[in-house]
This record gives C-alpha cells, sequence and structure tokens, in this order.
C-alpha cells in the first residue's frame, strides 16, 4: 500500500496558507464594512481550522510550527482581539462576531472586553429569539459553550432541526444540505476533538452514507466540500480511512499546494487576490482535513492524544 | 447508413414496449391499495395487461425483435408470473424459450450477458419444471469489487432480483446490502435513473438495508423523474413495489 496522502496535502496546503498570510489580513476599516463574508470572515477560518491543525499534529512536526505561526500572525492581524470588540460593538446584536471570537478563543486567545459585552448580549431575550438556520444556531450556542456562556442551553434541541439531526434520506443528498451536514459534525465535535460527542445513531447513519456523497463530490470535482466530507470522515468516533478516496482528492492540489472549489486542478501557481479569495476556503480545509486523517491513517507522525478542552499556547 | 441506423432502433423501441406492458402487469396484478400517482397510471397500457406479451406489442410471436427484445429483458418478461404468482401465459413461456435458445452466451460472453442469459433460463426452469439447472457464470467479482462498481453491474442485473430464483448473485447481494444501498444514492445524485432502480429492485429483495435509506420514498422518487423516458425504470420499480409488499 501506498503512503497516505494526507501527510503530503496538510504540508503542502500549509505552505501555500503561509505563502499568502497577508491576505488574511483585514482592511483597516473591515468594522464599518458592509460585507464581512469578505472582510473578516477567512481571518476566523483561519484561526478556527488552524487551531484544529494545532491539536493535531505533534509539536515535533514542522506542520505545527507552521499552523502556530499562522495563528498568531490572524491574532495580531485582528489588533489581538480589538477587531471583535469593534465588529460587536458596532453590531451588538450580529452573531458573526462571536462565532469568528470562538476559533481564536479556541486557540487560547482571549479578549476581555469583547466577552464582557457578549455576555450582555447573549443574556437577552433578543438574542436568544433571533432567527437562525438550524445549522448556524448550532455553531452560535457552540460558540457560547466556548466562552462558557448558555450552559444551561443543551445542544441536543438544536442539532434535531438542522437537515442533518433529521437523519434524511441519504439520496436527497445536494451542495446546501452537504455543507449543512459537515458543519452539523464539525460543531457537535468541537471540530474533531470530540468524536465521542456524536450520537450514536448519527454516527452509524454517517458511517453508511458519507462513502456515497464523498464518491459523487469526487467524481463531481466538488473539491471544497469533498475535503469538508474527508473531515467529517475523520471526526467519526470510528474514522473511515478513505485511502482511494484520498487519493483521488490529493491529484486535485494545485502545484503550489492550493485547492480550487470545485473543476479542474490549477495546473500552475498563481498570486493575485482573485485566486486567493477564490482558494482559501477550500485549501484551508484541505489542511484540516489532512491534520485530522493523519490520525487515522497510519501516515507519518502518528495521532497525538486529542487534549480536549485544552488551550494550546495562547496570546504570548 | 440510414437502414442500419432505422432497424438499430426498433430493438429499443421493442424493449422499451415490452418492458412498459410488463410494468404495467405488475401495477395491475399487485396490491391496489397504495395510491401510485405518476406516469405509470397511463389508461391505455395498463388495458394491454391480459394476454399475451406478443399481442400487447403487436407483433407476431416468431416475430425476431421480438424474441431479441425478449432475450435483452431477460427473466424479466416472465416477471409477472414470477413477482405475483400467477400462471404464465404459455404463449410468453414459448417466447421466453425460443429468446434463451436463439442467443446463448459464447464464451467471452461479458458478466451481464452470462447472467441475464442463465437467469431467464432459471426462470422458465422455475415456472414449468422442466430442464436441468445450467452451469453457473463466475460470481466471483461480486466479493471483490468496490461498491460503486458492484452496484452499477448488479443493476444491470436486476432482473435476476426475483423471489424465488436463488442464484450467487441474490447470494453476493445479500452479503452487500448496505454497499447496494450506497449505489442508490450516488446513482440518484447522477440522475442515473436506470441504474437506481435496478438497485431499488435488489434492495427491495435483501434484508439487512439501513431504514435510513428511505427506500420507498427513494422509489417514487426516481420512478417520477426516470419513469416517462424509461419503461424499464418503470418495470424495476414496480417489481421493488410488489417485492417490498410481499416482504414479511
Amino acid at each position: 500500500m501506498t503512503a497516505h496522502p494526507a501527510p503530503g496535502v496538510l504540508r503542502a496546503a500549509l505552505a501555500w496558507l503561509d505563502a499568502h498570510r497577508e491576505h488574511f489580513r483585514p482592511p483597516p476599516d473591515a468594522a464599518d464594512r458592509a460585507d464581512p463574508n469578505t472582510a473578516v470572515k477567512p481571518l476566523g477560518e483561519l484561526a478556527q481550522l488552524m487551531a484544529a491543525v494545532l491539536r493535531r499534529t505533534d509539536p515535533a512536526d514542522p506542520a505545527h510550527a507552521t499552523a502556530r505561526g499562522l495563528l498568531d500572525h490572524a491574532w495580531a492581524a485582528s489588533g489581538d482581539g480589538a477587531l471583535f470588540h469593534a465588529l460587536a460593538s458596532a453590531e451588538p446584536h450580529a452573531s458573526y462576531p462571536l462565532e469568528l471570537y470562538a476559533g481564536f478563543a479556541d486557540a487560547g486567545f482571549r479578549h476581555a472586553a469583547f466577552e464582557d459585552l457578549a455576555r450582555v448580549t447573549t443574556g437577552t431575550r433578543s438574542w436568544r429569539a433571533g432567527e437562525r438556520e438550524p445549522t448556524r444556531a448550532l455553531a452560535v450556542l457552540r460558540a457560547e459553550h466556548r466562552l462558557g456562556l448558555a450552559p444551561d442551553h443543551p445542544v441536543a434541541p438544536v442539532t434535531a432541526r438542522t437537515w442533518l439531526g433529521g437523519l434524511p434520506e441519504p439520496w436527497a443528498f445536494e451542495q446546501a444540505a452537504g455543507y449543512a451536514a459537515t458543519h452539523h459534525v464539525f460543531h457537535v465535535t468541537a471540530w474533531g476533538a470530540r468524536p465521542e460527542a456524536l450520537p450514536a445513531d448519527l454516527a452509524a447513519y454517517l458511517t453508511a452514507w458519507l462513502p456515497a456523497w464523498l464518491g459523487t463530490c469526487l467524481e463531481e470535482r466538488l473539491w471544497d466540500l469533498a475535503g469538508e466530507l474527508l473531515a467529517v470522515a475523520a471526526c467519526l468516533p470510528e474514522p473511515l480511512h478513505a485511502h482511494a478516496e484520498w487519493r483521488a482528492y490529493a491529484a486535485a492540489q494545485g502545484p503550489d499546494g492550493r485547492f480550487v472549489p470545485h473543476g479542474e486542478a490549477p495546473p500552475a501557481p498563481a498570486d493575485d487576490a482573485a485566486e486567493f479569495r477564490l482558494c482559501c476556503h477550500p485549501t484551508l480545509v484541505a489542511a484540516f482535513a489532512a491534520a485530522l486523517a493523519r490520525g487515522g491513517s497510519g501516515g507519518e507522525g502518528g495521532d497525538p492524544a486529542p487534549r480536549a478542552g485544552a488551550t494550546v499556547g495562547g496570546a504570548r | 447508413m440510414s437502414d442500419a441506423s432505422g432497424a438499430a432502433s426498433v430493438l429499443p423501441d421493442a424493449v422499451q414496449n415490452i418492458a412498459a406492458v410488463v410494468a404495467s402487469a405488475l401495477a395491475g396484478g399487485g396490491s391496489r391499495s397504495s395510491a401510485s400517482p405518476g406516469p405509470e397510471a397511463a389508461p391505455e397500457t395498463a388495458a394491454a395487461v391480459s394476454g399475451p406479451l406478443a399481442a400487447a406489442v403487436e407483433r407476431t410471436p416468431d416475430d425476431p425483435v421480438l424474441v431479441a427484445a425478449a432475450r435483452v429483458l431477460g427473466a424479466d418478461v416472465l416477471a409477472p408470473a414470477l413477482l405475483l404468482g400467477t400462471p404464465p401465459d404459455p404463449d410468453d413461456v414459448a417466447l421466453a424459450t425460443a429468446a434463451r435458445d436463439a442467443y446463448p452466451p459464447g464464451a467471452d460472453a461479458t458478466a451481464v450477458t452470462a447472467w441475464s442469459h442463465w437467469g431467464l433460463d432459471a426462470a422458465l426452469r422455475t415456472l414449468t419444471g422442466d430442464g436441468l439447472p445450467g452451469t453457473a457464470p463466475d460470481a466471483g467479482w461480486t466479493a471483490d469489487e468496490p461498491w460503486p462498481r458492484l452496484a452499477f453491474r448488479l443493476s444491470q442485473l436486476a432482473s435476476l432480483a426475483l423471489p424465488g430464483v436463488d442464484s450467487a448473485l441474490a447470494t453476493a447481494a445479500v452479503k452487500r446490502p448496505v454497499d447496494l444501498a450506497r449505489g442508490f444514492v450516488r446513482a440518484v445524485r447522477r440522475r442515473d435513473w436506470a441504474q437506481a432502480a435496478g438497485l431499488g429492485r435488489w434492495l427491495a429483495l435483501v434484508p439487512g438495508v439501513p431504514p435510513s435509506l428511505g427506500l420507498p420514498n427513494g422509489l417514487a422518487f426516481v420512478h417520477h423523474l426516470g419513469g416517462a423516458s424509461d419503461a424499464r425504470v418503470g418495470l424495476h420499480v414496480r417489481a421493488a413495489r410488489t417485492l417490498l409488499e410481499a416482504a414479511p
């Protein structure tokens, strides 16, 4: 059997992310911008997924140091968290500053003034009554939990309302449902840190149907969603190894380490801002999925025991 | 060239016509309790249920196109008798016999060709009690194929998904229900309705299919989206429903 492709995918994806780290830096007026999806969302995803990479790599592994460097860069780019306080001050009843901040909190970074404000806003009846899509509601509640907020609000009633929580007919899978399903798993398992948090019926459901979803996404060259599904495969209490699927996925990685969201694999390196916006999410996902898969792959490095709940590093 | 292409469409058309008649017979002979809206409710084919297939498709019993089409459909020309337990029309038995004898598989036949011929022969033996079992083709591949390939190949042999006709293929299907169900999911996602319908029929026959698949709704879904353009989809969905209704 050939070596598992995940370590190579991880190395190359991290190299591309590291080479493009300045693109994650929010514009100076980010807190006033209308569209946080382009201005600050990539920074939050960088923090969330690098926190997971850090947790799943051995400190002696160069990938660990790269993830550490990217996390420190991201925190510094947020003005040591001041960005989230500014965002929350501008839109105090919006949930996205909290969701972004939670990724940093996972990596041990904290901003006291932001958390003070979040304690106030999340304690309102308005916050509880906020109209959110079910998977988004789950994301918000899990973010609150990571900050020690809303401890009396369990996740089960929220997970029951998502697409995946309904144990849907697997042949009804399509892209939007697929992203809802992957994020359900990421939130419930704390981005792979607590596979045991996945209920047994859901684990059995995913063990049965994930291969079919993953296979069709690879056939359709939907690399971004395929990467997320490979990450889900590694989040299961009994991870699916998916060796052949990993080989097909790895073949779509560009020579500079990036993934395009879908379609032809990139033939040559590219360095412009538009290409960054296109590739930053699928490439972050690739690093995340590869770091999770290494543990169950028998590949190099082995699996450092997950340190559930531990803060790793933190603000220095 | 025009002659060749004209002739080339005659056989597929005949296969479609016979499949529609068989599907209609299965619909008419099964339990009528469940509401089943959809394209299968076409009254003009429902009227042609009784009587031999040749008459229903307006061909003479010895029409070579009819015999060839029967060979393509394999055991499914006898599906109403096999699935509903009704006596087969003697003319249909004669047609199936002619199809079996006219097209023996060669030494280099594909698994699909060899198994569909074996299935036709086994169906005839089951209904008539005549003849000795032929040597079954190789089924070793069913143990090793990855699930997408296994599912695709078995979907092409869904005419062997029959109660009372045991085969190494049926045994293999019983061993891999989750893999076949994954194939159904993949086929629906690819909008490969023929593959989905064939797999749905196997899944209706074998135990161990995860209930979360939602097979009855899946069959209805496939029938609505794929049944209008391919009568074999309707045939397999009808057969699957009959199998599900007969299941304990």
